[in-house]
């Protein structure tokens, strides 16, 4: 097998859609002409017929190439070269002879081709479901051979996280105590720090840019905003590195504190700034959704500007806002670059935010790099995580995205 | 305050009043007297800035950015545009309805309670309960609602709504109520409860009401004014202006030849 | 005090006063809110531009060396060259047999793997001993010193320069052997364990591959999806709620966190399907499913903003569903479609987690050639080097920082020139 991927068969199969389609377009230009000299006019264009006939070559080509190519990988002995190439020249050309058959002035060729090229956009569709659907069969499969050597129980409530050492003989998973319960601890941890920074501040910058702010200020701060939203989160783990987390610990020092330079606190920061964006984008959505009668009814009424914001702008958008915060909660639970750079990999059970803590992102990077064989608790470790991740986050998405959507509802 | 006797001198005082936004003139050269404890109807095509004008007087073209208003208003001899003058201040003594009822998305008692929460109005709950009480029984409300206060407001009919916002002006116990077209989305019969309800609150309040139907304006109001183009052009007490109109504009107006 | 304020009560004066100054308060929370993200962003750029910048040059050494032999069957090359120096910093053999040190530090000066590898090769063209003249980098731990990073005040056991290292490169320099030049090996050279030799090369190919390899598959497929649930998919029904649910679902997917889309490429595409770890290919793969969904979203806000009064009044002259879309609703929303798309490219070109648990985080030291050799991405390689401890990573990864986001700028700005463009085009 010299070629893994022979190309020149490729070129077969072009070569074949090309005739198909000059064909069929021939025979069809023949009826065309006629039908100018007064007969019926035909039921479609001979580009149409063209078209079909083309796309049926090109499938039954593609179909034998890829049949070909898994049996040939798979059962070499099978199936020769030769006997793959007889099929994909035969079967497109039977299958170009059935369509220059079809084509006749009755023939309905536009509404055939349509009809393919619609199920072909909807198969495309349907890619969202197949990835999701893998997403939770690999999870799903590689978390279950986990959990048959560590129970769920002790996954779940265990307060122990070592995944590389074994306490002592003969221990469950015998590489490791995978209680989680520090790992969760973490991550929820560095997701308060995260959403005590941006959801105040984030909310409070999309009030101030919509009802305050100059048009000068505006222009300065929306771009700002639109850029912190677009720096890769690799950045903001290097700047929580040499930046953030230096500087905390210099703060710390200062005080007679002893800080370690990565801590909870520093990743926590930082992707807060991270999230600001998203938390102001969506609140600036969902306050421009109140409308301007309710804010002047206010008004009329001899509210202040803060007031009318608070009591009336800011209690109609509640639902939509709460939406926003989960969303910001679900994205900081993911997030993975800044914790693994700027939040340690101990997994202490702790609630000090001056801590290096650990997150469940963190635990999944530091299980799956490095070399290792597959199929070890360790590795299979990462996937029983990334499970829990992947529900919690769903749930997360699902309930937000349902609470800002009824409200959206609501003012339209 | 709402009891005090009714003196001869004006409620408002308007002198050489104009209005811009960006360097398009609203209304300008506007002079006008509107007495107390009466009603006084705005009318006009559209465009012709009465909702402008109407908007003067508690100071609401100030949350526009880029109105300018020029000229004095007085209001019981005070400048209203007065430098040490606070428009919050203004308008708790001014009440507005709208065009369309915006009653806030909480419940009919909240939206009424509004105000008086907002300005410190009220020393306890039970003084409170008597103020939503009072506004929702002048607004003509009270009995429809008295038990559901507790339900969202936004669930009421259009007409029950407008008399909450009607209620919710009242509660903050001002001297004036402007309304900005406040039949326009009302039917027939909750049309005919509002002016109803207007009639029985011109005996404590100044009201101003901008109107686009004429026939409205001559069953409420004691005097009307025209305005055309951002300017007025006619002043009268509402017999005179509907029966022998001085300028040609105003006839044809009100003889139904344009706008 | 005048005016209305005269007439009201002094207890609502008060109560004004108060309200007044909450008003202030708030709208101060709003100008702290901005002036916080404003200052994190500039403390960030800054950061990284101060420690990224000296990056693009590096200091180079011209040596005039005498090299005792450069032949042989296998000659240590380090030991020559530490001789060679040796002789040029005029240092007697005594010192170096006194003092074992000395050649380590001489060795340390200078990127001694580049300079050996020029001796070898010079090696086997002449072999001679002789005069032999090296331009090579210096060492990180001189460029650093050159450039100020290190501070020549500090107590000899603070910093990482000997005293003796000192005078030497204060000699090289006075006698103008030192050129400061652009940093090409930066860009051009592959990953190496030595500072001075580092480059992107390998990253930068590795990405581009990558981010070829996901638009291919991700731009089609998310835009032909867009398009069918636009103005194809059924509204009512079974096929209505069965939609309703793809798009939710859709929805959903672009809210997954990145690193479960890593962990489902581990899973299918390795482990499953059998392929390498750390190839291209597999981070293409992954990074398009990452995309999909955001390609979706914002192609069919595109879609949406088109008025249905144009597909209908192409339908009323007898043209199908199918024609109108694709004649006269997509050309309209491409400017939309594209922006979208090149916006989904710079967010997959910033990712890291999803390459990371697909193995691309091998040190590569070739620059790949096809989307099956292993290689690392941009942003893999800031996060290997930033994981280094001497000052000379920490400049390299900032400067590789600086690289991506050039480069995520140049795009974001390409989408919206392409936009404006195609959009005044429309107009005419």
């Amino acid at each position: 097998m010299s070629d893994p991927v022979p190309i020149y068969m490729l070129m077969i199969i072009l070569a074949l859609i090309v005739g198909a389609y000059r064909l069929a377009y021939g025979r069809a230009a023949r009826f065309a002409q006629l039908a100018i000299g007064g007969m019926a006019r035909p039921r479609a264009q001979p580009r149409h017929h063209a078209r079909l006939a083309a796309v049926m070559a090109g499938l039954a080509g593609v179909c034998v190439y890829l049949v070909g190519l898994g049996l040939r990988t798979h059962e070499p002995s099978v199936v020769g070269d030769g006997l793959w190439l007889a099929a994909l020249v035969g079967l497109p050309s039977l299958i170009i002879g059935i369509a220059l058959a079809k084509v006749r002035p009755d023939f309905a060729a536009r509404a055939h081709i349509e009809r393919m090229a619609e199920t072909g956009l909807m198969l495309l569709s349907l890619v969202a479901v197949i990835t999701t659907l893998g997403i939770v069969a690999s999870l799903v499969f590689e978390a279950t051979l986990f959990f048959q050597d560590v129970s769920v129980f002790e996954f779940i409530f265990g307060t122990h996280w070592s995944p590389q050492t074994a306490i002592r003989a003969g221990q469950a998973g015998q590489s490791g105590t995978f209680g989680a319960v520090p790992v969760f601890a973490g991550t929820f941890l560095i997701t308060a720090i995260a959403l005590a920074v941006a959801g105040p501040v984030g909310l409070m910058v999309a009030i101030y840019l919509s009802e305050y702010a100059s048009t000068r200020t505006r222009a300065v701060v929306k771009p700002a905003i639109e850029i912190l939203a677009g720096i890769p989160t690799v950045v903001y783990g290097f700047f929580a590195l040499i930046s953030v987390g230096p500087t905390i610990r210099h703060v710390a020092e200062m005080m007679g504190a002893n800080v370690p330079t990565q801590s909870a606190l520093a990743a926590g920061l930082v992707m807060g700034v991270m999230i600001i964006p998203l938390v102001s984008s969506l609140s600036d959505d969902v306050i421009r959704a109140v409308p301007q009668s309710l804010r002047d009814g206010s008004t009329a009424l001899g509210a202040t500007r803060s007031e009318t914001l608070i009591r009336v702008v800011f209690q109609s958008a509640l639902p939509g806002i709460i939406g926003a915060f989960l969303l910001a909660i679900s994205r900081a639970i993911g997030e993975t670059m800044i914790v693994v750079m700027a939040a340690g990999r101990a997994a202490n059970l702790s609630a000090n935010p001056f801590d290096a803590v650990t997150t469940v992102t963190v635990q999944i990077v530091a299980l799956l790099t490095g070399d290792q064989v597959f199929d070890s608790p360790r590795t299979l470790a990462a996937f029983a995580l990334g499970l829990v991740l992947f529900i919690i986050t769903l749930l997360l998405n699902i309930v937000a995205l349902a609470v800002v959507n009824r409200y959206r509802v609501r003012f339209e | 305050m709402t009891d005090k006797p009714s003196s001869d001198r004006p409620k408002f005082t308007c002198r050489d009043v104009s209005v811009r936004y960006d360097g398009f003139s609203a209304l300008s050269g506007i002079d006008i007297d509107i007495s107390d404890r009466s009603v006084t109807a705005l009318i006009g095509p559209s465009g012709c800035g009465k909702s402008t004008l109407l908007r003067v007087f508690n100071r609401m073209n100030d949350t526009i950015a880029n109105a300018r208003v020029s000229g004095t208003v007085l209001m019981d001899d005070i400048d209203i545009y007065g430098p040490d003058i606070d428009p919050v201040l203004l308008r708790a003594r001014v009440g507005m309805v709208f065009q369309k009822p915006a009653p806030f998305p909480r419940s009919v008692y909240d939206n009424v309670a509004y105000g008086p929460r907002l300005h410190g109005l009220s020393r306890s709950r039970a003084d409170l309960d008597g103020q939503v009480e009072k506004s929702l029984r002048r607004a003509g409300l009270w009995e429809e609602v008295k038990d559901r206060l507790k339900m969202p407001a936004p669930g009421l009919s259009v007409g029950q709504q407008q008399r909450l916002v009607l209620a919710r002006a009242l509660a903050i116990d001002p001297e004036v109520i402007l309304m900005d077209e406040p039949a326009s989305s009302l039917d027939p019969i909750a049309t005919a409860r509002l002016e109803a309800l207007i009639e029985e609150l011109k005996t404590r309040y100044c009201i101003i009401i901008v109107t686009h139907s004429m026939a409205q304006a001559a069953r409420i109001s004691d005097k009307t004014a025209f305005l055309h183009n951002g300017a007025l052009i006619e002043f009268d007490q509402t017999e005179n202006m509907f029966t022998n109109p001085t300028d040609t504009r105003t006839q044809d107006y009100i003889t139904g030849r344009f706008g | 005090m005048s005016g209305l304020q005269s007439i009201a009560t002094p207890a609502a004066l008060a109560r004004l006063r108060k309200r007044r100054a909450a008003e202030r308060r708030f709208r101060l929370y709003g100008r702290a809110a901005i002036a916080f993200s404003v200052t994190a962003l500039a403390w960030l750029l800054f950061s990284i531009f101060s420690t990224g910048l000296s990056a693009f040059t590096q200091h180079w050494l011209n040596l005039d060396l005498e090299v005792k032999t450069v032949s042989g069957d296998a000659p240590n090359y380090r030991d020559l060259l530490a001789d060679a120096m040796a002789e040029e910093f005029e240092i007697t053999i005594d010192e170096l047999a006194q003092d074992a040190s000395v050649r380590g530090e001489l060795l340390q000066i200078l990127s001694a793997s580049e300079a050996t590898a020029q001796l070898r090769r010079r090696g086997q063209v002449e072999p001679r001993a002789g005069a032999v003249t090296l331009r090579i980098p210096a060492s990180d731990l001189t460029d650093q010193f050159l450039k100020g990073h290190i501070d020549r005040g500090l107590a000899p056991s603070q910093r990482p320069v000997t005293d003796r290292q000192i005078e030497w490169i204060d000699q090289l320099v006075e006698t103008g052997r030192v050129e400061r030049r652009f940093n090409r090996a930066l860009f051009l050279n592959p990953d190496s364990r030595d500072p001075e030799r580092a480059g992107l090369a390998s990253a930068i190919f590795g990405s581009v591959m990558i981010l070829i390899i996901a638009s291919a598959l991700a731009l089609p497929v998310g835009v032909g999806a867009a398009i069918y649930l636009d103005n194809f998919a059924p509204k009512t029904g079974w096929g209505g709620r069965m939609i309703s649910l793809v798009e939710v679902n859709i929805n959903n997917l672009a809210a997954v966190p990145s690193i479960v889309f890593g962990l489902l490429g581990l899973a299918v595409f390795i482990n499953f399907f059998g392929l390498s770890r750390s190839i291209p290919l597999v981070g293409g793969l992954v990074l398009a499913l990452r995309m999909f969904p955001t390609i979706v979203i914002a192609s069919r806000a595109a879609l949406q903003a088109i008025p249905d009064s144009l597909t209908d009044s192409a339908l009323s002259l007898g043209a199908s569903r199918m024609q109108a879309v694709f004649n006269h609703k997509v050309p309209l929303a491409a400017p939309g479609i594209l922006t979208g798309s090149i916006i989904g490219m710079a967010q997959a070109l910033g990712e890291t987690a999803p390459l990371l648990m697909i193995g691309m985080v091998a040190f590569v030291t070739a620059v790949p050639a096809s989307p099956m050799d292993p290689a690392t991405a941009l942003p893999v390689q800031i996060f290997l080097w930033s994981g280094s401890a001497e000052v000379a990573w920490a400049e390299r990864t900032s400067a590789a920082i600086i690289a991506l986001l050039v480069v995520l700028m140049l795009i974001n700005g390409l989408a919206i020139m392409l936009r404006e463009r195609l959009q005044r085009k429309r107009r005419r």
